[in-house]
């Protein structure tokens, strides 16, 4: 089991995918310092004089995860291309090709799906929170950490964890980086329960995407707050400015792994390969 | 490159990015440092410009029982599931002009901590708005809490909050701190 997995997890790093992703990922987040975090960063004390309640520009309302911005909006639809690209597809190339055969004659089956989903799972997470961790870091360099409920910070009462935004925001930040990288990380292995039924590898890759748009669509008409709050739009979103749920976090984590690894599990332990 | 000379290598360029971040981080939030917290209770005097003021009590209605009570400003929340704050405070006059409370009033906000709740409220008496010179006067405001801001379910934990009126936030938090909440 060790060895797979450290063979899965090499590939899986080491891949081109992983590259592109966090080429990408990197990207937004870097154009959103030079955009929003630099200019803010000239002039902290920008609006100081117009109103008493008005705080210098701080980390939590300045930063890639605390915006609207289309560089974060355009990273969140993305999030689900992105999770599948370092090693989404990898299940379906190692069929195609055969590699498959070489580890099933030398290991249980099981021991190869679970190596594939670690890593589909681990790189899926990591290529989400890398760029978010990069553009946080830089920005908590330049602008100071305050926070104050005074209307600049888009979390409200409604909002999830609000209560530690207010106390302890980076304990706020953390939680939320974690979650992403559960969700993101089980989005991303939804790609290798599709490579066990479809034949081509498009198909898979773009599933978690179609997936996401189709949520992100349909949830808009219901009248529960807590449907609403499973479109992944909402949930990846660390700002809030639509408010999250803990049942929908729960909800969504809870049918992905289902979806994800149950059925990628047992249907590749079942399949006849070789 | 060999592969010691490879980590020794990495390892380096991670020190000098941690340690670039850790200056960056120290300097910046000893330049902005977190705001001294300046709390004023009941008969505590807050001064503010001409002004010394003071919080005296809050009171939580329903949207229904604020539309009894105050008819001409909350009728539209008669049929509304919402709760609405009244804050009262003393507002002492030690100048020779009038003091304008509305002026006061859009330049502070109530907050419920540490849920997050924020609002800029509007004066109950909007007729008489001016504080005499040497005149001491309590001076009502309403905030409204709808469901956007505070839904039921978040209600137990949002009345359970410290309810303060933030004044001035940077670099002297100073801010009107109500102990005495009634709930209607």
């Amino acid at each position: 089991m060790k060895t797979i997995m450290k063979i899965e997890m090499e590939r899986a790093f080491k891949g081109i995918g992983i590259k592109i992703a966090l080429l990408i990922g990197m990207g937004l987040s870097i154009a959103n310092l030079i955009l929003h975090v630099i200019p803010r960063a000239n002039n902290p004390l920008v609006f100081f004089d117009v109103n008493y309640q008005i705080f210098p520009y701080s980390v939590f309302n300045s930063w890639m995860g605390a915006n609207s911005n289309y560089q974060y909006q355009l990273f969140i639809r993305l999030i689900p291309i992105l999770v599948v690209l370092p090693y989404g597809i990898s299940y379906f190339t190692d069929m195609k090709t055969g590699i498959v055969k070489n580890y099933y004659s030398r290991m249980k089956k099981s021991n190869y799906i679970i190596a594939k989903y670690c890593a589909v799972f681990a790189s899926g997470g990591l290529v989400i929170v890398i760029p978010l961790i990069f553009n946080l870091l830089v920005t908590s360099a330049i602008l100071p950490s305050l926070v104050s409920a005074n209307g600049t910070y888009s979390i409200n009462a409604n909002g999830m964890w609000s209560s530690i935004f207010y106390t302890n925001p980076y304990l706020y930040i953390t939680m939320y980086l974690i979650l992403n990288f559960i969700i993101a990380g089980f989005l991303g292995c939804i790609a290798l329960t599709i490579s066990q039924f479809v034949n081509n590898r498009f198909v898979a890759m773009l599933f978690p995407f179609l997936l996401c748009e189709f949520t992100n669509a349909i949830t808009r008409y219901s009248s529960i707050n807590i449907i609403k709050g499973i479109a992944p739009y909402r949930i990846f979103s660390i700002s809030q400015l639509g408010f999250n749920y803990k049942e929908s976090a729960i909800i969504v984590i809870v049918i992905l792994f289902i979806v994800g690894y149950g059925l990628f599990y047992f249907r590749g332990v079942k399949d006849d390969t070789l | 490159m060999t592969r010691y000379k490879k980590t020794i290598l990495i390892s380096i360029v991670i020190l000098l990015t941690a340690g670039t971040w850790l200056v960056g981080f120290i300097n910046i939030n000893h330049r902005f440092p977190q705001p001294v917290i300046e709390e004023y209770h009941a008969d505590q005097y807050l001064d503010y410009e001409n002004a010394q003021i003071t919080p005296v009590q809050m009171d939580i209605y329903s949207g229904a029982q604020f539309a009894e009570l105050y008819s001409a400003i909350g009728k539209s929340f008669a049929n509304q599931n919402c709760k609405i704050i009244v804050a009262k405070i003393k507002i002492k006059n030690n100048s020779n002009s009038n003091i304008d409370s509305l002026k006061f009033c859009t330049r502070s906000n109530v907050v419920a901590y540490p849920i997050g709740y924020e609002n800029q409220g509007m004066l109950v008496d909007m007729k008489n708005i001016y504080v005499l010179p040497g005149e001491e006067k309590e001076v009502s405001t309403y905030y409204a809490v709808t469901q956007s801001l505070v839904s039921d379910k978040n209600m137990a934990e949002f009345l359970n909050s410290k309810f303060y009126m933030g004044v001035r936030l940077y670099p002297v938090k100073q801010i009107l701190v109500f102990d005495n909440i009634i709930i209607h």
